[in-house]
């Protein structure tokens, strides 16, 4: 990890954001890199603003007349004649119900991604900027539901897979629930099942996670039809450990 | 496998009804924005402390801190179609609407506003970085009081007790890179949400 063009990882940065003693090469890294200052600085940004509300009183709840307002606003309130600031009148007057479920729906469609990208689970701000300033819905391509292998432990495991273009960019959001701790960690895999080919896509946590990693572009979408999870050990080969825990075939 | 791993493996409540887009709260926000009237009652039980929170503590007075909570709420509701839930948690959009209408109370000329009650505005002029700083914990403490567990005891030891990683892991009989994911999780939920309840 000391090879100086590599960024530190995540978990240093964190540690450095919290003001825990860090290595020498650590410091080294960070004196010389400004993109890894910069990230540590607005983490501990967050941090010092957590700790200044240690001991900051518990929110206060409103009196009862706050929401008789309310409801007193909404009641008087033609919405007509009140056109939403935000210019689409779409919504305002008299809507189809109908309509209204419809718009929800497609609006909570790829909720999954986006939540995966708001709680951070996705390491990158890039992503997340990707996603939070997408423009159109996110277009799905393809799904997997993942069930046990049979080598692995199977007690309630199980997961989804996505892939869909947010802003022209291929994503794969994995979704996990019940995985167990891995021995080593869960490496994410799209399988050809044809030619036994296999792209390692990156980690996701034991648990309930869900995961977004970006599809590398010209992957053939049509040859790699099936997302695999293995259980990797720690001992620096790059391969499929052969200990696959869930997988599924991508449907179209 | 642990014991602790087990239990760490079957959350009693599923990780994604914790995240602010899913779950509850993304049904709250996805039915306000469509102009669900019910939704505006739900999101007040849920959200109305927090808007009331930041309105008192930003101008001091609990009636302008009641007016401020109204009429963030009703701007919410007649401007829903402005609500993108692909930005930002409907929790952060309504926060930055409180947060603006707090500041906006600020800045209204003596005179207009009572400000003898709140402490920030000896000198008579309202100091609306301190209103920002005040806001940013608020908005901070309650996503750490909405974090479920483990991550909160992690977060509360690292941030509070500051412990290392590794003190956490044997303080908590953890494997380390659990510790490690769920702060890195929170520490990003955290910023997210700061970063998110501010105007852009």
């Amino acid at each position: 990890m000391s090879d100086g063009n590599r960024h530190l990882d995540a978990d240093a940065l964190d540690a450095a954001a919290l003001g825990q003693p860090a290595s020498a090469e650590t410091t080294l890294h960070l004196a010389e890199c400004s993109l890894c200052q910069a990230e540590v600085d607005d983490l501990a940004g967050v941090v010092s603003v957590a700790r200044a509300a240690e001991h900051d009183p518990p929110l206060t709840t409103p009196p009862d007349a706050v929401w008789e307002g309310i409801r007193a606003g909404l009641a008087t309130s033609t919405p007509s004649r009140q056109p939403p600031p935000g210019g689409s009148s779409a919504s305002a007057g008299v809507t189809d119900l109908g309509q209204v479920r419809r718009k929800a729906e497609s609006r909570l469609r790829f909720l999954p991604l986006l939540a995966a990208a708001v709680a951070g689970i996705v390491v990158g701000a890039g992503v997340v900027a990707l996603v939070g300033d997408r423009q159109q819905s996110p277009e799905v391509l393809a799904s997997a539901s993942l069930g046990p292998v049979a080598q692995g432990p199977a007690d309630g495991q199980s997961g989804v897979a996505e892939i869909a273009v947010v802003d022209g960019v291929q994503m794969l959001s994995v979704t996990t629930a019940n995985l167990a701790d891995p021995d080593g960690f869960y490496e994410v895999w799209l399988l050809n099942l044809n030619t036994g080919g296999m792209i390692a896509m990156g980690t996701v946590p034991g648990g309930a996670h869900q995961t977004l990693l970006p599809v590398p572009p010209g992957v053939d979408l049509a040859e790699y039809r099936a997302v695999d999870i293995s259980d990797e050990p720690f001992d620096g080969n790059p391969g499929h450990s052969s200990v696959s825990v869930l997988r599924g075939d991508l449907n179209t | 496998m642990s014991a602790t791993a087990l239990r760490l493996a079957s959350p009693s409540t599923p990780l994604w009804d914790t995240l602010p887009m899913v779950g509850v709260e993304g049904e709250i926000g996805a039915a306000f924005a469509a102009g669900d009237p019910v939704a505006v009652e739900q999101a007040y039980q849920r959200w109305g402390g927090l808007v009331y929170t930041i309105a008192l503590r930003t101008v001091g007075d609990p009636d302008d801190a009641a007016d401020i909570t109204q009429a963030t709420f009703l701007s919410a509701w007649h401007g829903r179609a402005s609500y993108d839930p692909a930005r930002a948690p409907f929790k952060s959009w309504l926060t930055t609407i409180a947060r603006r209408r707090a500041v906006d109370h600020l800045r209204r000329p003596v005179g207009v506003r009572e400000f003898a009650t709140a402490e920030h505005h000896e000198g008579g002029q309202p100091d609306i970085d301190h209103a920002e700083g005040l806001v940013d914990r608020i908005v901070v403490r309650e996503e750490l009081d909405s974090l479920g567990e483990p991550a909160r005891t992690i977060v509360d030891l690292a941030f509070y007790s500051q412990l290392s990683h590794s003190e956490i892991a044997t303080k908590l009989d953890m494997p380390l890179g659990t510790v490690k994911s769920h702060l890195r999780r929170s520490l990003n939920r955290l910023r997210t949400r700061l970063e998110g309840s501010r105007d852009v």
